[in-house]
């Protein structure tokens, strides 16, 4: 899932020190949490169970945005905004459990049945689940044909259409070499079967990303430009009104197919552009939940120091690595001993004082912890700059070097990351330039070959060792095509990647996820510095709350406020 | 007079469509990919590509051109794929706001700064005009940004008298309208008294007081008809710039208006957007400069146009 690099900078910089909760404590402990399912969240929350004897129902619970959604259509929203808020109106296959990263069927009766090789899912779906009013009819299998075809078509310009492909003869759809998607079949009104291409591992998660929700035609046909201001799904919450870069509000939907669920009986998005100010509203009572990446470290610092609102704030590790990428095709970078000279001169803790202001984890593996075969057990590059300016030498560069980084400029990062990595390179010989580009001249110029080094991150879209490998470490990702920004292609890595992405068995599977990280490490076409911690703020009158830990987003559906 | 309005009108549509031109050049000479930046990281490139087809971004950009005009003169300004919707209305959905804060920030403007640069003016070298200048001194200073911080903490978090931003009502116009006119405010001042105090040493001004006439009737009936000139020009160039949405005060204060519009059209290089907020920017700036010169025929006798 994209977070822009504008919001992941603001993010990044603006979290602070500290990690307020009840136990477990630092920020060692909140990762083993986070693997193990569990959350950091304030002492009033430590005791309760997501649906507590004597919950309470009503009130409006109102959260603050800095930047208004784009859009609100399952196929096509993937920026933060649009993409947190999907799951409030539509629904997909399958959903993760509340307060875990584990798969539970939602709008499927049951988990799929996988066939013998691996090839084909059959699903079988959940009776009486109805679109919200005004369509109010039961969803059926040709309502999720319908949506993914709508996913597939080149018209409908989806940025999500590559997650789909996994399905027999989708890509051929989309290129407009066939007119059908022979891959998904509707067996009855509810029963789907979906063929895939190969056996496919993560083909499980695709059945939980917002682009395999369901969309119903009637809207679709009716407002063919404009879905996402007339957006109906199947969710706990409908869309009443959205006026741009003012607010959104959200209502309970009456006939939603969870009768206990939501709680509340709306939430209203409101856009609050100065993150300070959203979080002045909170302490105000003027608004309820900050659901930016982070509340600023000025703030976090002033709220940490006072004693009511120190309890406020809510923080989980997230299932995002920021990592130092270095471009393996280019000299000096293809020397893979220089690469490792870099890798031993960063001084990660440095780094995270100045991108994070001390709210992160330092990491020296590819995997963020919580997910799925992330082995704290690989042995990592320490920060060693004399063993570094040694190994530089030996590499063939006594006197050093010279090398450029590429940094974007936001009005909030004035790459001080990279400016850590100027120095810290300058102490072993490496003479680095930055090299600045503003916004959308930087996404471009990030897939360019002439590049050197570059400091960047990457979040899962979902909870799988997959989704981190094939789109940054192989070969099919290089330049144009993907996010390989390090133009990593080692024939050995693709094939156990390829290989993994077929093995069903979960332990062979890690087992080739554990090698491969264990080459990423040592060729180090990257150096991993930290994974992101997500702080946001809650007013006292949220009475359940927590962070969904796969996203570090939000399930409103639970959320209950007191009146 | 009709003549010359219809003469400026005219240039109106060729400045108009020389600034659909270079903008036009500008968004793509700039090396963004919108497409890209639509289709997200995971997009792979032949998605990507069949992405920027559907945009219509593969086309040569005179083709792409020529399009957008023929479609701008059927009102159309385009569809914008970042918001997926069309561009127009988007626009005129967030032009009210900026109007308010506009019409606002004028007045106290107005209200802050003429009675400042007439007393000013008045009591040449006295304290009053020591103060004034002083405080003209501090508004132009002032950063925008910082005083609307400034004010919305106090009276937005320790003193809740006034909302901590958004739109709505009239509550929700006075901090930003305060920080736009204050920080307005000290040119208008300075001005006026510089243009009074050459209008006060005139022969006419002389006259006037021999005739016995009372100070305000002196000031009123001919010091400020005259001195008004320079004002009347700035007030047309203000009028136009806040109309062009004033990114800084809206994102302070969470101001729904056309600046932070086109501000996150530049940063998705939404293209639509970014035409659609320029040209609608420009002709509120040419016809803030056609009103304003024609005002000038009704304020000085003798102007003409011809």
């Amino acid at each position: 899932m994209s977070i822009t690099r504008r919001r992941f900078l603001q993010a990044s910089t603006l979290a602070a020190a500290g990690v307020t909760c009840t136990a477990p404590r630092g920020l060692a402990a909140a990762a083993r949490a986070a693997q193990s399912g569990t959350l950091t969240t304030p002492a009033i929350f430590a005791a309760q169970a997501p649906s507590t004897p004597t919950a309470s129902y009503g009130g409006t619970l109102i959260a603050t945005t800095g930047e208004d959604m784009e859009t609100f259509d399952p196929a096509i929203s993937y920026e933060w905004t649009n993409w947190s808020m999907l799951p409030n109106v539509f629904e997909g296959l399958i959903g993760f459990k509340p307060q875990s990263t584990d798969l539970v069927p939602l709008l499927a009766a049951d988990m799929p049945t996988i066939s013998e090789d691996g090839l084909v899912y059959t699903v079988t779906l959940r009776r009486g689940v109805k679109f919200q009013a005004p369509v109010s009819r039961e969803v059926t299998a040709d309502d999720f044909r319908y949506s993914w075809l709508r996913v597939l078509n080149p018209e409908t310009a989806s940025p999500g259409v590559t997650f789909l492909f996994d399905i027999a003869g989708a890509q051929d759809y989309f290129e407009g070499k066939a007119e059908d998607v022979p891959g998904i079949q509707v067996v009855d009104p509810y029963t789907l079967r979906i063929q895939l291409v190969k056996p496919t591992a993560h083909f499980k998660y695709i059945l939980g990303m917002t682009f395999t929700m369901v969309v119903p035609r009637e809207i679709v046909e009716q407002y063919p430009k404009d879905f996402s201001h007339h957006a109906v799904g199947t969710g706990p919450f409908m869309l009443k009104n959205w006026v741009r870069d003012q607010y959104v509000e959200f209502v309970r939907n009456p006939d939603y197919w969870q009768k206990e669920l939501p709680y509340l009986d709306g939430v209203t998005l409101t856009v609050v552009n100065q993150p300070t100010v959203a979080v002045q509203q909170i302490q105000r009572g003027e608004a309820d939940l900050f659901t930016d990446p982070s509340i600023p470290p000025l703030d976090y610092l002033q709220l940490q120091g006072d004693p009511t609102w120190s309890k406020q704030i809510v923080s989980l590790p997230t299932l995002r690595t920021a990592y130092l990428w270095m471009n393996t095709s280019v000299s000096p970078l293809d020397n893979k001993q220089v690469r490792q000279a870099i890798a031993m001169a960063i001084d990660k803790d440095r780094i995270i004082k100045v991108a994070t202001g001390g709210l992160a984890q330092p990491t020296g593996v590819v995997f963020p912890p919580g997910l799925p075969c992330y082995d704290a057990n690989q042995p990592t590059w320490p920060y060693d700059p004399a063993r570094a300016k040694e190994l530089l030498a030996q590499a063939g560069y006594p006197n050093g070097l010279s090398t450029t980084i590429l940094a974007s400029q936001s009005a909030v990062s004035q790459a001080t990351v990279e400016q850590v990595i100027q120095s810290n390179l300058a102490e072993i010989g490496i003479k680095a330039d930055i090299k600045l580009a503003t916004g959308s001249t930087y996404t471009t110029l990030l897939r360019s070959q002439a590049n050197q080094l570059g400091q960047t991150s990457w979040g899962a879209d979902y909870p799988d060792p997959s989704d981190f490998i094939n789109p940054l470490l192989t070969g099919a990702a290089v330049g144009p095509s993907g996010s390989n920004f390090a133009w990593y292609n080692n024939p050995e890595v693709n094939d156990l990647a390829a290989q993994a992405d077929t093995t069903l068995d979960e332990s062979a599977r890690c087992d080739l996820y554990h090698k491969i990280e264990g080459i990423v490490i040592d060729d180090a076409p990257w150096l991993p510095l930290y994974t992101v911690v997500f702080v946001s703020l809650i007013s006292p009158r949220v009475k359940q709350f927590w962070l969904n830990p796969t996203y570090a987003a939000f399930d409103f559906a639970y959320y209950q406020v007191s009146e | 007079m009709s003549t010359y309005i219809a003469r400026r009108l005219l240039w109106v549509v060729v400045t108009l469509w020389g600034v659909s031109m270079l903008t036009f050049l500008v968004a793509y000479a700039v090396p963004a990919d919108p497409a890209r930046l639509y289709a997200g990281p995971r997009a792979s490139a032949e998605a990507v590509q069949s992405i920027r087809h559907q945009m219509g971004l593969d086309r040569p950009v005179p083709v792409q051109y020529l399009e957008y005009i023929s479609q701008l003169l059927h009102g159309n300004f385009g569809y914008s794929y970042h918001l997926q919707s069309d561009v127009l209305p988007i626009i005129l959905g967030h032009f009210p706001a900026t109007a308010q804060l506009a019409v606002a920030a004028i007045v106290i403007e107005l209200l802050l700064g003429l009675p400042l640069g007439i007393l000013a003016a008045l009591h040449r070298d006295r304290w009053i005009d020591r103060l004034a200048l002083m405080v003209s001194l501090l508004s132009v200073s002032l950063p925008a940004f910082a005083l609307g911080m400034l004010l919305l903490y106090a009276f937005g978090f320790i003193w809740p008298i006034f909302p901590l931003g958004g739109y709505g009502g009239l509550a929700n116009l006075v901090l930003p309208a305060v920080t736009l006119g204050f920080v307005g405010a000290g040119w208008y001042a300075r001005t006026l008294r510089t243009t009074m105090l050459d209008v006060l040493d005139q022969d006419y001004v002389l006259t006037a007081r021999a005739k016995g006439l009372l100070p305000w009737q002196i000031t009123w009936r001919h010091v400020l008809r005259n001195a008004i000139g320079p004002i009347v020009t700035g007030l047309g160039l203000d009028m136009a710039y806040f109309l062009g949405g004033v990114l800084v005060i809206e994102t302070v204060f969470s101001w729904p208006g056309v600046g932070l519009l086109s501000y996150n059209a530049i940063a998705y290089q939404d293209v639509p957007m970014i035409m659609g907020t320029v040209l609608f920017s420009a002709l509120i700036i040419l016809m803030m400069n056609l009103l304003i010169d024609i005002s000038y025929g009704f304020l000085d006798p003798l102007v003409r146009f011809d």
